[in-house]
């Protein structure tokens, strides 16, 4: 584990942002990406400093080494993520795991705003989409660092972190990681986000201890 | 991924991490250069305490933008909506209910709106939007995809076009495009698209059976409806073939405010369906026999002679002499070698002489046209005794006593009776149909009879009279625009061009003009019914052509009135399919009978392309599926009906979500993906249907009017369109963009418009027909009258020259109960049937409602799983029992996709839909085909099933 604060919001940073780009879909390069192993080398450090029990089962991380053969990939995460009657198998939008789905989106775009971001980008994607909200986690975790490194109370941003994976990514992705076992994904699929749904779960737990919320 | 930012995204501990946004972007333009770890000290930020915070936000936005819903709600259609923008998504939608009262005496439009359109956000972004252009890698249908660019989707579709018109011809690539029809740049897109590569589109009105055949049949058209402001003049209100409390939601207050007035308002259906519950008055009929109640009614008005005899001497052919023994009308023929087939006569009491009818107005002078006798006549052919039309029904009605009538029908004959006067005594009746009739094998003849009780009642042209036909009235600088040549700007000149030397001839109204125009036009054959496109080329002929499987008193077999129909030219031979383009359309969710064209249809495919927003049953089974964008994502004008006549704006309140386009900018890009690769493959000509050759080369340059346009900015099209639009106040597309929408202020020159054949006054409710009923003009029949005899051949071969009642053959087999059909309260087709909000509201999966007696005869229990079959197949689905439903019916309301229903097949495996040859006749003044008319028709109503009880539905 990194041995101070600053270091462990930087290495939650650096996971999240590693997570998010994981789960881009996967063009020639973001295969070589995976087969040369930096993908699941710079995970693994991440996670383990910030917990090294996150790396456990290392089996399992094996499968971000596989980005299979020819198109597989991106045919799986088509059939998983994009496309299919009644839409994709297990769709990477928050809203659509419970709650009123326009409520989510504007309740994330509203964390967004608060802290400072927009949706931007070509194309834009939905505040409620996965990657959004680990971009968002990113972003918090290194501003936090970034305040701790210069001494500047860091404490909205981690309230911020709290109570966004609490309402946001923690919310869903534990249902995610159900429906991808359901339908059998791809080991590279299962295992990120079941690497995802266990460093939510930990960094959940100990925002809750360390930020208790005033009732 | 690039290599420099593989390298970024390395993570080191020692190196620390890198801020990364892609998704995100900091607000503050100062805090940009913060991206990157440049070192700058972090930006300060609000205090947060918890989620809670967040909610003070809540009532604010970035913009608000107007928008509607460019699906095809039909008859409810127009709704502005205020559309609210946060972060370049859209929040939500609000009802903007500015619409102005027409009069003071009459209810206003406010607010209109349904609870589809009011969750479209939430549906435009729900899980099953597609987001990327996609292509099969497995075989058609199984589900494997994966995601190409935009270019390479193109240029792979581009080369398979620039092949198929070279080899097969242009006509063999078909775009089907359902109802995703605009009036604006999604509609240039397509027609410029067509006209320049002389390609097909499905004329889809018939398969859907939206073709009122029996209205083109009495009226010469199908266009023609008042508004729904008009009905408050009503005070008889019949809901006759139709579920307003369904389909029209935004218009159904009209229907209440008139009650309110003391209209009495009476609902003619099978079951006491939801408009049903909210009238006064409820008139059960068995499934398939409206013609026999209507002919029962008309038997009463005859015989007690409550019918308005001048109306029916002035605006219908019943004065006019006919030969009972032949059959057919007298004419000019009759009396002179070479004479008029079109000079008809009757018999004035008046002078006691037979005149001919005039062919230029209704008007009688000092004329008093005979409606019973026999007269005896000197024709080429020699003496023959003739008798007026109006005899001739005389005797017919008499199969049609009520006592006689109410065994078909199930009506009691005291109902019957009474029905019949309160239409012939009210101050101005009105009947609220659809298209349902046309769905029914024999539809034809039921919305035939209906015209028939009202024009006996002289219920037309009054304000709150009539029966509506098909609505529509659009803005007429839309079509000129989509196939002005380039450059742009030269509009005025070329609308000049367009219409010179063109206009009436000297015996034609404006209609006949227009509906000439519409004739000619489709004999270019750009237009090809989609019902015979499947009935020769899509496998469904076994459906389709098996009409005397179930018919056994049709004289001759389906093919052989066909092979006739095509012959004579009566209609028109679909070209060989080899390239499908599905844009706005879902064929195989829509065709009756769908699950046969993936043998028969999908095969003889070199290519389909299916452009959606979702993974429809069609694009499930496309080579590839492109992504479209929303309803909220895009300019474009949306047509209107009369009876909201309000032409409405939808506005880009955000950006295309993710990878989708607009209809424009994907037909943009493929013809400059088609003009590149012909240009780059040195494969520029090809031959155009008429054997003359046509050029790729300029073919891009032409469509975008020579850069005029841009892809992903329509605006100059929309602006064109209005401004060259006569029928829209001279509102501009800036002005309809602000405010949303604009009342129409005339019919302007649109073969589509005319027919409505009414002036548009500003505050006054709009009474389709009027041109007629008090202008005196000629209705474009043959007769130019409201014709209710038809002498054409196909008619007198099957005893259908005047309207009759004939019981829906058992369409699927010998089975006890009739499955029927119509528009569901929780979709708009297929747009909202898998929206999760909707299915909230009803049992979440495809249902059957069934009646409560047939339930509990079968052992089945609400809720309960069945299977549904007949001798052409079987689908399951859960049961609703309900107690508003007929004894022998069951309903399964329509636009489930397949992939709902176990086993992905859904009720549309039993429909058999045979043609009715009566609908291919032509080579008669009106009855010839054109687009939306004249062709035969697809149908379901009233097929026969029988109902297994399976057990306990599936979890989930
Ligand atoms: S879907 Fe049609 S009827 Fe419903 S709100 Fe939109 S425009 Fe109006």
């Amino acid at each position: 584990m990194r041995d101070s604060r600053g270091g462990l919001a930087e290495a939650r940073s650096g996971a999240y942002r590693l997570f998010a780009e994981a789960m881009i879909y996967p063009d020639a390069g973001f295969k070589e990406w995976v087969q040369d192993g930096e993908l699941v080398e710079s995970l693994l450090g991440a996670l383990s400093d910030i917990s090294p029990a996150l790396c456990e089962g290392s089996g399992s991380w094996d499968a971000l080494r596989d980005a299979g053969v020819e198109d597989e990939l991106e045919i799986e995460y088509t059939r998983l993520f994009e496309a299919g009657p009644k839409g994709p198998l297990c769709p990477l939008y928050g809203g659509l795991y419970g709650g009123i789905r326009m409520k989510v989106m504007e309740e994330a775009a509203r964390f967004y705003n608060h802290f400072g971001l927009t949706l931007s980008g070509t194309p834009q994607e939905l505040s409620d989409h996965l990657t959004t909200e680990l971009e968002f986690m990113h972003y918090l975790a290194y501003r936090e660092a970034e305040a701790q490194r210069e001494g500047v109370d860091a404490g909205p941003y981690r309230r911020g972190q709290r109570d966004f994976i609490e309402r946001h990514p923690g919310s869903w992705i534990p249902t995610l990681c159900i429906r991808l076992d359901e339908v059998e994904a791809a080991p590279f699929y299962a295992a990120t986000l079941h690497g995802l749904r266990a460093l939510l779960e930990w960094d959940s737990e100990r925002l809750q201890r360390e930020e208790p919320r005033s009732s | 991924m690039s290599v420099t930012r593989r390298e970024f995204l390395r993570y080191s501990g020692l190196a620390g991490v890198s801020l990364s946004l892609g998704h995100l972007s900091v607000t503050d333009v100062s805090r940009a250069s913060a991206q990157g770890g440049s070192g700058l000290a972090p930006p300060p930020v609000a205090e947060f305490t918890s989620w809670k915070d967040l909610y003070r936000e809540r009532l604010t936005w970035d913009r608000v933008v107007k928008g509607t819903h460019q699906v095809n709600c039909w008859y409810q259609r127009g709704c502005t909506f205020n559309v609210f923008v946060k972060d370049g998504m859209v929040m939500r939608e609000e009802q903007a209910s500015t619409y102005p009262q027409t009069n003071s005496s009459v209810p206003d439009f406010n607010p209109r709106g349904c609870q589809k359109g009011c969750s479209y956000s939430d549906r435009m972004y729900d899980g099953s939007r597609l987001r990327h252009p996609l292509k099969r890698v497995g075989e058609r249908g199984e589900g494997k995809w994966k995601r190409v660019s935009w270019e390479e989707a193109m240029d792979d579709i581009a080369d398979h076009v620039i092949d198929t018109l070279r080899k097969d011809g242009p006509r063999s690539v078909y775009w089907d495009m359902g109802g995703g029809m605009t009036n604006g740049a999604a509609m240039v897109g397509l027609v410029r698209t067509i006209r320049l590569l002389d390609m097909t589109v499905l004329d889809i009105d018939s398969e859907v059976g939206d073709h009122h055949p029996g209205a083109a049949v009495t009226c010469g058209k199908i266009t023609f409806s008042s508004s729904a402001d008009d009905l408050f003049y009503s005070d008889l209100i019949l809901i006759w073939g139709g579920n307003p409390a369904y389909t029209q939601i935004p218009n159904a207050h009209f229907i209440n405010e008139a009650r309110y007035k003391g209209a009495q308002v009476v609902a003619i259906t099978p079951d006491l369906n939801a408009s049903g519950i909210h009238a006064d008055l409820w008139a059960p009929v068995n499934v398939g026999s409206d013609a026999a109640l209507g002919l029962a009614m008309c038997h009463v008005i005859v015989n007690e002679g409550l019918h308005d005899t001048d109306f029916v001497r002035e605006q219908t052919d019943l004065p006019f002499l006919v030969d009972p023994e032949t059959q057919r009308f007298l004419r000019g023929s009759d009396f002179e070698a070479g004479g008029a087939d079109d000079a008809f006569y009757f018999f004035d009491l008046e002078s006691q002489e037979i005149r001919e009818v005039s062919r230029t107005t209704l008007e009688l002078g000092d004329h008093r046209p005979a409606l019973e006798g026999r007269y005896e006549v000197e024709t080429l052919g020699g003496r023959r005794t003739v008798t007026p039309v109006f005899e001739l029904l005389r005797a017919h009605l008499a199969n049609y006593a009520p006592e006689a009538a109410a065994e078909i029908t199930g009506t009691p004959v005291k109902l019957i009776r009474s029905l019949a006067r309160k239409i012939a005594k009210a101050r101005s009746a009105t009947i609220l149909t659809q298209s349902n009739f046309s769905k029914f094998y024999h539809g034809l003849e039921m919305e035939r009879v209906q015209f028939l009780v009202m024009a006996l009642c002289g219920q037309f042209g009054k304000k709150g009279s009539g029966v509506n036909g098909f609505p529509m009235i659009a803005i007429d600088g839309n079509f000129p625009v989509g196939v002005a040549p380039p450059p742009m700007p030269d509009l005025g000149p070329f609308i000049v061009k367009l219409w010179k030397g063109m206009g009436p001839k000297e015996d034609e109204t404006e209609e006949m003009f227009y509906l000439r125009s519409m004739r000619e036009l489709h004999e270019s054959g750009n237009f090809i019914s989609s019902a015979l496109l499947f009935h020769v080329h899509g496998g469904l002929a076994p459906l389709t052509g098996a009409s005397r499987r179930w018919d056994p008193e049709l004289p001759r077999d389906t093919e052989e009135y066909l092979a006739e129909a095509f012959d004579k030219g009566w209609q028109l031979r679909p070209p060989v399919p080899k390239i499908f383009f599905s844009s706005g359309g879902n064929i195989l969710r829509r065709v009756r009978g769908y699950d046969r064209l993936h043998e028969g249809f999908l095969p003889k495919l070199d290519l389909m392309v299916t452009v959606d927003w979702h993974m429809s049953q069609t694009a499930l089974h496309s080579d590839y599926v492109l992504p479209a964008a929303g309803w909220y994502e895009r300019d474009d004008i949306v047509w209107a009906t009369p009876l909201a006549p309000f032409t409405q704006a939808t506005t880009k309140a955000v950006e295309p979500y993710a990878g989708s386009k607009t209809d424009w900018e994907i037909h943009y890009r493929l013809m400059e993906s088609i003009q590149k690769r012909a240009v780059a493959r040195k494969q520029v000509d090809f031959f155009d249907h008429a054997g003359d050759i046509r050029s790729l080369e300029n073919v891009f340059d032409d469509f975008s009017y020579r850069g005029f346009v841009s892809a992903d900015d329509p605006e100059p099209l929309l602006k064109a369109s209005l401004y060259i639009t006569s029928n829209l106040g001279g509102v501009t597309w800036e002005e309809l963009k602000e405010k949303g929408y604009a009342r129409h202020t005339g019919l302007g020159r649109s073969p589509m418009n005319i027919t409505n054949a009414t002036d548009i006054e500003e505050h006054e409710t709009i009474t389709a027909n009027t041109w007629h009923t008090d202008k005196k003009i000629v209705w474009p029949t043959l007769t130019r009258r409201m014709q209710f005899f038809i002498d054409q051949e196909f008619y007198l071969e099957l005893g259908e020259q005047l309207p009759i009642h004939k019981d829906n053959p058992a369409i699927g087999g010998d089975y006890p109960l009739q499955m029927t059909g119509g528009h569901t309260r929780w979709s708009i087709h297929g747009s909202w049937r898998d929206h999760k909000l909707m299915l909230d509201l009803q049992r979440g999966e495809p249902v059957m409602y069934m009646a409560r007696g047939d339930a509990a005869a079968r052992g089945v229990e609400d809720g309960e799983r069945v299977r549904v079959g007949n001798d052409l197949g079987d689908f399951e689905v859960i049961v609703k029992i309900s107690a508003a439903v007929h004894p022998g019916q069951v309903i399964v309301y329509h636009a489930w996709e397949p992939y709902q229903f176990p086993g992905k097949k859904s009720h549309q495996v039993t429909t058999g839909t045979p043609f009715n040859p009566i609908q291919m006749a032509g080579g008669y003044y009106h009855l010839q085909q054109f687009m939306t008319v004249g062709q035969p028709g697809m149908n379901d109503r009233g097929t026969r099933v029988e109902v297994t009880k399976l057990g306990a539905p599936r979890a989930g």
